[in-house]
């Protein structure tokens, strides 16, 4: 049957007609060929029981007389119909009068002596009894063949093989005419399907021939082209707009950008001239003021002297400022000299240059594994170390102190909590612990803005309020990041990753 | 199969056998075609008073049977007629007769007896040479030991009696009625 499946419809249609004419003929035709054939057997074994009966009559008088002569003679007239194979002309006492064919021993056997009829071994025997005067004088046995029924058969077969193609044939004919109206619009529907699916052309249509199944079809199939038609365009309109606004955007954002950078550059120019611009005046100011002190000192009285020393220390403080602000400002405007870093020697050379400042606070510094190799500026990177051993140095109350330098491996970087995205071209991620007095969380990000100080300016040793500035500014340069984590009271930990 | 059947078939096969050979004796092949002279004779309904009225069948002269015929026709039956054998010597009792066998030669007594059942519905049977000729319906003879009949159709008619065709079929000679005297 998976065949049959597979077939195209008009093959189908084809075989289901033909299979259908054929059953239903064949079907009719066996039916009356049966009926027929019952009837013929009737007709045949009435016609042979008359003949039997005629016999019969005949052999009266020969079977009264005993006269095996006449009662040949009466059977010999059996030679006119070729399909009484064997006739025998029976006494009361069971013996042969006569046979037909003549002298033939035949095989009929001594019968009941009354009329009967039966159908056996290919052919119809009939016994007639021969009676006279009222009484039985004996038996009359013909055989007949059933050639006549069988070549009746024969011929009603033939005839119903013959009529069954012939309608076969006829309904074939019919069928290829009318199965059109089933096939065209469904072979198009097809055709147009095939077609949607290879160009992806939605305005295409099938045509409708009808308002039956195969008509609702076919405005079924035409309202999902459109429906897919309608959506494609929708679809079409909506990336459309969607890329002419990530266009609008992302030249709204070079604009910004090219602005931020101007600006950046316009900061980072101001500062210097400011800056660079201060210092002269702020000079004059320190000069005049130390003047003061050294000439006048013997006439001006303790409260004036006192002010003095206040103004040139904060001149002093200025001046610290000031250069803090050119050092950022440089750090925003000198080119990188990149280079293969090897940062234990770079960090050694750092903590060689502080030694006695941290041999003054008592601070122990560790470095667990080697530092790595990488990219990068020596001494700006020198310039991060010592900013941030500086401040772990300082903002320490413990009675113990100790500072970690280290590269954290990626699985720990990965685990880092602040860690912010980083660009998949980062070299390592380098840290800087300590266990000092730990930064409130809410200052993460603002303990890197300038001049911003979580303490009193004299606690914990002072300083400009410009190191972790300057190290933001100087990771942003190596296109890295920096960030921290912290519990207060138990300790810090900045992150660079370069 | 014989032990099954009634006696008179054994009789009956007995003569029979002896029609086509005569070896049991002459009068009792006969006597079987007398009895199945009956068998295809067809009597006026005037010859009998009802439908169970007997066939007489009449032995002129001395009885050549010696009680066979008796014996052969005891308890038969031609339809629904029983069968009867009466010996008769006069030719006044013969009216009454269906059959008459004759095996006398010809006799004046004969004739006159022949004469009285000419126009009568009896069936004249005698096996005396010239019977038909002397007004006889069924003239038995033998011939190489076999028994043979011939009719006059004639004489039958004058008698109103039908003789079966399948009878006459089997006669040696039939002459044809319309020939009558």
């Amino acid at each position: 049957m998976r065949g049959f499946r597979d077939l195209p419809i008009r093959r189908k249609l084809m075989i289901v007609v033909a299979l259908t004419t054929a059953v239903a003929s064949v079907t009719a035709n066996a039916v009356l060929l049966g009926i027929d054939a019952a009837r013929f057997r009737a007709h045949l074994e009435q016609e042979i029981a008359s003949l039997a009966r005629l016999v019969a009559e005949g052999e009266e008088a020969p079977l009264s007389f005993r006269d095996a002569k006449a009662a040949q003679s009466a059977l010999d007239a059996l030679a006119a119909l070729p399909e009484i194979v064997s006739a025998a002309v029976f006494t009361t006492d069971g013996s042969k009068l006569a046979t037909y064919p003549r002298g033939s021993d035949s095989a009929l056997a001594p019968p009941a002596f009354r009329f009967s009829t039966l159908f056996a071994d290919g052919g119809l025997t009939v016994v007639q009894p021969v009676t006279v005067a009222g009484k039985v004088a004996g038996a009359v046995v013909l055989r007949s063949d059933l050639r006549r029924l069988h070549r009746r058969l024969r011929t009603q077969a033939l005839t119903t093989a013959g009529v069954v193609a012939f309608a076969v044939g006829l309904a074939l004919l019919v069928s290829t005419f009318l199965q059109r109206t089933i096939t065209r619009p469904l072979l198009e529907l097809a055709g147009t399907a095939d077609k949607v699916a290879q160009r992806g052309d939605y305005g295409l249509r099938a045509r409708r021939y009808g308002a039956d199944e195969l008509g609702r079809l076919v405005d079924a199939f035409n309202g999902i082209l459109a429906q897919i038609a309608a959506r494609d365009a929708e679809l079409q309109r909506a990336r459309d707009e969607l890329e002419s606004r990530v266009a609008d955007r992302t030249a709204e954002l070079a604009l910004r950008n090219e602005e931020l950078a101007r600006s950046n550059r316009d900061l980072d120019d101001f500062a210097y001239i400011a800056s660079h611009d201060l210092k002269e005046p702020l000079r004059g100011i320190h000069n005049y003021a130390t003047f003061l002190l050294e000439d006048c000192g013997a006439i001006l009285d303790e409260d004036a002297l006192a002010k003095l020393r206040t103004l040139t220390r904060l001149t002093r403080r200025m001046d610290a400022l000031i250069d803090a602000l050119l050092y950022y400002s440089r750090v925003g405007r000198l080119d990188l000299a990149i280079r293969d870093v090897d940062l234990d020697e770079a960090v050694s050379e750092v903590i060689d240059s502080l030694h006695i400042s941290l041999e003054e606070y008592g601070v122990e510094v560790r470095i667990p594994r080697r530092l790595p190799v990488i990219r990068c500026d020596e001494a700006r990177i020198g310039e991060v170390y010592r900013n941030l051993i500086v401040n772990a140095m300082k903002f320490n109350d413990k009675p113990t102190r100790w500072i970690e330098l280290g590269a954290l491996s990626p699985e720990e970087a990965a685990r880092s909590q602040g860690r912010p995205a980083l660009p998949p071209d980062t070299q390592a991620v380098l840290y800087v612990k300590d266990n000092g007095i730990g930064i409130p969380e809410r200052h993460y990000e603002s303990i890197f803005r300038i001049f911003k100080r979580l303490h009193a300016r004299e606690q914990y040793g002072g300083g400009n309020g410009a190191g972790l500035t300057i190290v933001k500014k100087i990771i942003e340069r190596h296109n890295g990041e920096v960030w921290v984590e912290s519990s207060v009271g138990e300790g810090t930990t900045f992150f660079i990753a370069l | 199969m014989a032990c099954r059947c009634p006696p008179w078939l054994a009789v009956s096969f007995a003569l029979c056998a002896a029609t086509v050979a005569i070896g049991v004796g002459e009068y009792e092949a006969k006597a079987a075609f007398l009895f199945n002279f009956a068998k295809f004779c067809e009597w006026p309904p005037t010859a009998f008073s009802d439908p169970s009225s007997p066939i007489v069948i009449c032995v002129y002269g001395p009885d050549p049977f010696g009680g066979q015929l008796d014996a052969l026709v005891a308890r038969e039956k031609v339809d629904e007629h029983p069968l009867l054998v009466r010996s008769i010597s006069a030719h006044t009792t013969a009216t009454s007769c269906h059959v008459l066998f004759s095996a006398a030669p010809e006799t004046a007594e004969e004739a006159a007896l022949l004469a009285a059942v000419e126009r009568l519905p009896v069936l004249t049977v005698g096996d005396a040479p010239g019977f038909l000729e002397r007004g006889g319906i069924i003239a038995l003879g033998v011939e190489d030991r076999r028994i043979h009949f011939d009719v006059d159709l004639a004489a039958a008619e004058r008698s109103s009696l039908v003789l079966s065709s399948k009878l006459l079929h089997l006669a040696r000679s039939v002459r044809p009625a319309g020939a009558g005297p």
